[in-house]
This record gives structure tokens, C-alpha cells and sequence, in this order.
């Protein structure tokens, strides 16, 4: 009664975190992938296999959302997996944060440096070294993804 | 309150000092919180504001010149005006002062700490989950202890952490997210049917819901006075712990767990459900104080082991109340 969660090939999606954000192959070990409904893709430690008859809610963390036409990451996934990540990669600063973790969107300047390491998609949002949710890139702007009833208005720190 | 502490007076042959006790009743409770030993790295990686630039790359720093990581957060704490003291007996627990949102920091959404009480922090101690073990939090919402457990067994195993009430389910599925746990499979089974082909475990966690008395310093009187009372849950906590015993294997330990001081909610319980294949095992953590549980009650005696289920009355740590039994079956571990 696990067919709730059904045990995919975990290599398409170990790749896609490879390819989009330099992520080591390693970062996914002794973890099994699973899909739930249409779209989303968990990664957890527990064999559902191993759980027969248990209706099953979550296993592990929800990793991407399939869509037709993109992969999303989850910002979940991104906290946990990706403050190592090489590429598609943006480090903000505490203004930045703030608004990020609000939910609004942030514009780079021309000459930002930080530009250089972006190609239009999801990207990592990250505070001094640490991944803090998934963020979009699109035309110079930095879109918040994080979901609405996560957002922090007013955060301290 | 003053109805509240006549109607706990029934337990006034029990506690050692009774005027401590309904003093400390009468006290707001201490806010507490653990690191996440699974977000150590980040919480070393932030490091504490306004010290050396941490790296803001991805190269995270190394241990050995680094404070420890529950000393990063109490001194990121201290920088958002929060002064903690850490908890001595729970390795990376903090009392924090003076904050009123502790879920309202960048800490908290990042899953670098828990809030949770004081107290409830033993039954996980006790259960002693170890890595790759297959380990059972029969009713698990909103899942702090599911959380420690996770920790003790290092992100490995299996731990099947089950709720059957929708709305804390959520809190529950959101916790484990938050804090990055790998190794839960979140379940909705009625605990008194959790079905047993599912198979058995090595430890379960089996923290039932009761009248509450013991948090009566949260809300100055009893949650769930107008239920039944302390004998409304009896039976529930019966059949639950029934099915729990079932689903634990031989030579496997059970914690079972209330935050309650009424005996039929506790060693009652005990004596009514556990068989010869039961011990109920003598506990002791370090530096926090317990007093010893009741065998007879209203005349009755009761098995000779609830002698070990460890009763902690708020006024002996100034945490709320609790009580927490270790129960090993007989036979050979797997």
C-alpha cells in the first residue's frame, strides 16, 4: 500500500542537480528517489519497498516539481543539498536576503558580477555560504520561489 | 488556576514538596531549543555575526579552529538581544530568554534549531535510536521527538513516524522538512491499527495523547480537563500501547511517554497492557532529577517495574511535567 510512492531510476534527476548547479554525483548517495502524484519527486533514506502495507505520506524531502517544459527544485531540497553549488549560484546580502525571503524580487546591475554566473532558470540563493531557497533568473532580475506560506516578512538576523 | 492546582491536589502524597511544586505551577515556562546537528555545517558556515568573515564561497570552514555549532547559535541568539544558557543534560539544548517568536529568525526557517519544551526532550534520550536501525514514533505530530530520533540515528534507517490527525500531520511533514530529515517516512494510520504487516521494530516511540496536565505552566490550567479527565484517554492509551507492543520486536525497547501526572494515564496503563515479556527498565539521566513511580494507587497494587517509570514534576528541574517509562521485550535482539 506504499503505491503511493513509486521508486524511480535516480540518475536523470542526480544529473539534472549536476549539470544545473555543479553538484557532486556524491551528494545523492544511499538516497532513494521516488515519485508521488504527477509531478514531484522525493528523496529519502527509507526503502518504501521495505514498508509494505503503511500508507505512506512523505518519505525523506520533496526534490523537484516536473513540468513540461522545466524542472523545478524545491527551496527545501536546495537548503539541504546545494550550499556546495558551483554554478547558477547567487550570493546576497543581508538587504537581498531579506527581500528574498520575503518573497520579493531583487534587480542586478549591469555590471554586477554576479551576473556571470547565471543562466536563465532556477538558481541557489545563498547567505555567506549557505543555500537558503530556490530563486529564478530571468533578465537581470532575481524572483523569489519561495512558497508563499514559508515567506518571512519580518526576519531577524 | 486555582481550580486547576485543587484539582491536581490529588496528587499532593506523591510529590516530594508540595508548596515547590504548585509554585513552580504557577510559573511561565522556560523557551528551549536544540542545533540541528544535521544543518551543523551551515550553522558553521554562517558563523557569528560580526566575527571573521565566514567563507562566502562554497568552501565551508573546517572544525577545529571553530566554536562549537550550539555556541554559534547561542551567540547568534545573543546578537538578535537573546540570551540562552545551555540545557546541561541534553547535549546542544539552550534556554533562550526574552524571545517571543523563536520561529521568526533566518535560524529557524533554515532548520538550524527546534523549539521545543524542555521535558520532552527525555523520551528520545530514552529510546537511544542508533544509526541504521528501524525505529517506529507511533504518534509522531508535530514531530520534535520524531526529529531527535532522526538525529540520534545520524540521517540513516528507517524511522516511521505516524499521525493520523490531518492538520498536524502538516506541522509534522513540515518539521521534517525544514530540519532536513532523510530518514522519516511519514504515515496516517489510526495508532490502535497500524497495521502489523508492516512489520516490527527495533524501538518505538510511543508519546500518547493525554490530559495534558503536565502542561499546565503553558496555559496556567489543564488542556483537556473537560475530556473525560484523566481517565477519558485511558483506554485509547491501552489499545495504543497494546498495538505498539506488537509492532516491537523481541529484545527491542519501547519508550512510552505523557505529559501528564495522573497514574491512570501512566503506570496504571502499564500494569493493565504489559505481560511477562515486559520489563519496565530503570532510567537515569545525568543531571536532571526524577522521582520514582507509583506502584500502588487507590488501594490497588501495581506490577513491581513502575517503580521505574520516571515521573519529573515540574518543580524538581523547572521544565514542565512529564513521565516517561523504558520498556524492553524479552528475547534477542535482530
Amino acid at each position: 500500500m506504499s503505491e503511493n510512492f513509486i521508486r524511480l531510476d535516480g540518475q536523470p534527476y542526480i544529473e539534472w542537480w549536476g549539470e544545473r548547479f555543479g553538484l557532486s554525483t556524491e551528494t545523492f548517495t544511499g538516497l532513494c528517489f521516488y515519485q508521488r502524484g504527477r509531478s514531484t519527486v522525493w528523496v529519502g533514506v527509507p526503502d518504501v519497498d521495505d514498508l509494505t502495507g503503511a500508507r505512506v505520506e512523505a518519505v525523506g524531502i520533496p526534490l523537484l516539481r516536473l513540468g513540461a517544459r522545466f524542472w523545478k527544485p524545491t527551496s527545501i531540497a536546495i537548503i539541504t543539498f546545494a550550499s556546495a553549488a558551483a554554478h547558477n549560484v547567487i550570493d546576497l546580502d543581508d538587504h537581498e536576503t531579506r527581500r528574498f525571503l520575503a518573497g520579493s524580487e531583487s534587480c542586478l546591475e549591469e555590471t554586477d558580477p554576479r551576473r556571470g554566473k547565471l543562466t536563465t532558470g532556477f538558481v541557489v540563493a545563498r547567505l555567506d555560504g549557505v543555500a537558503i531557497g530556490c530563486g529564478e533568473w530571468h533578465h537581470g532580475t532575481l524572483y523569489s520561489c519561495i512558497p508563499k506560506g514559508k515567506r518571512v516578512v519580518s526576519i531577524d538576523f | 488556576m486555582t481550580d486547576t492546582l485543587e484539582r491536581l491536589s490529588r496528587y499532593r502524597d506523591l510529590v516530594d514538596d508540595w508548596p515547590a511544586f504548585i509554585d513552580s505551577c504557577r510559573k511561565p515556562l522556560p523557551t528551549v531549543v536544540w542545533a540541528n546537528p544535521l544543518r551543523q555545517s551551515a550553522l558553521l558556515s554562517l558563523g557569528v555575526p560580526g566575527a571573521a568573515d565566514p567563507s562566502a564561497g562554497s568552501d565551508r570552514p573546517t572544525g577545529s579552529d571553530l566554536l562549537p555549532a550550539t555556541s554559534i547559535l547561542a551567540a547568534r541568539l545573543e546578537a538578535l538581544g537573546y540570551s540562552s544558557r545551555s540545557v546541561d543534560w541534553y547535549p546542544g539544548a539552550l534556554r533562550v530568554f526574552g524571545i517571543d517568536k523563536p520561529g521568526k529568525t533566518l535560524e529557524f526557517y533554515l532548520g538550524l534549531y527546534h523549539v521545543q519544551e524542555e521535558i520532552s526532550l527525555v523520551p528520545a534520550l530514552l529510546l537511544a535510536a542508533r544509526p541504521g536501525e528501524r525505529v517506529l514514533d507511533l504518534c509522531a505530530a508535530p514531530g520534535g521527538k520524531t526529529a531527535q530520533i532522526a538525529c540520534h540515528m545520524e540521517n540513516t534507517g528507517t524511522l516511521v513516524a505516524n499521525d493520523i490527525r490531518p492538520n498536524r500531520l502538516r506541522a509534522l511533514r513540515s518539521n521534517c522538512e525544514r530540519l532536513g530529515l532523510l530518514n522519516v517516512a511519514v504515515s496516517s494510520h489510526d495508532g490502535t491499527r497500524f497495521p502489523l504487516e508492516v512489520g516490527q521494530f527495533d524501538r518505538v516511540l510511543l508519546d500518547v495523547p493525554c490530559s495534558c496536565e503536565g502542561n499546565v505552566r503553558q496555559s496556567g490550567k489543564i488542556p483537556f480537563e473537560q475530556a473525560g479527565g484523566v481517565k477519558g484517554r485511558a483506554g485509547l492509551q491501552a489499545t495504543l500501547l497494546g498495538r505498539a507492543w506488537k509492532l516491537l520486536s523481541p529484545g527491542g525497547v519501547l519508550v512510552y511517554a505523557t505529559c501528564t501526572f495522573a497514574p491512570e494515564e501512566n503506570e496504571l496503563v502499564l500494569d493493565y497492557v504489559l505481560g511477562e515479556d515486559a520489563t519496565i527498565e530503570p532510567v537515569e539521566i545525568e543531571g536532571l532529577r526524577a522521582s520514582a513511580g507509583v506502584t500502588e494507587w487507590n488501594g490497588s497494587g501495581l506490577r513491581s517495574d513502575c517503580r521505574n517509570v520516571a515521573r519529573f514534576w515540574p518543580h524538581l528541574n523547572d521544565t514542565g511535567g512529564f513521565a516517561a517509562a523504558r520498556i524492553r521485550k524479552q528475547g534477542d535482539a535482530r
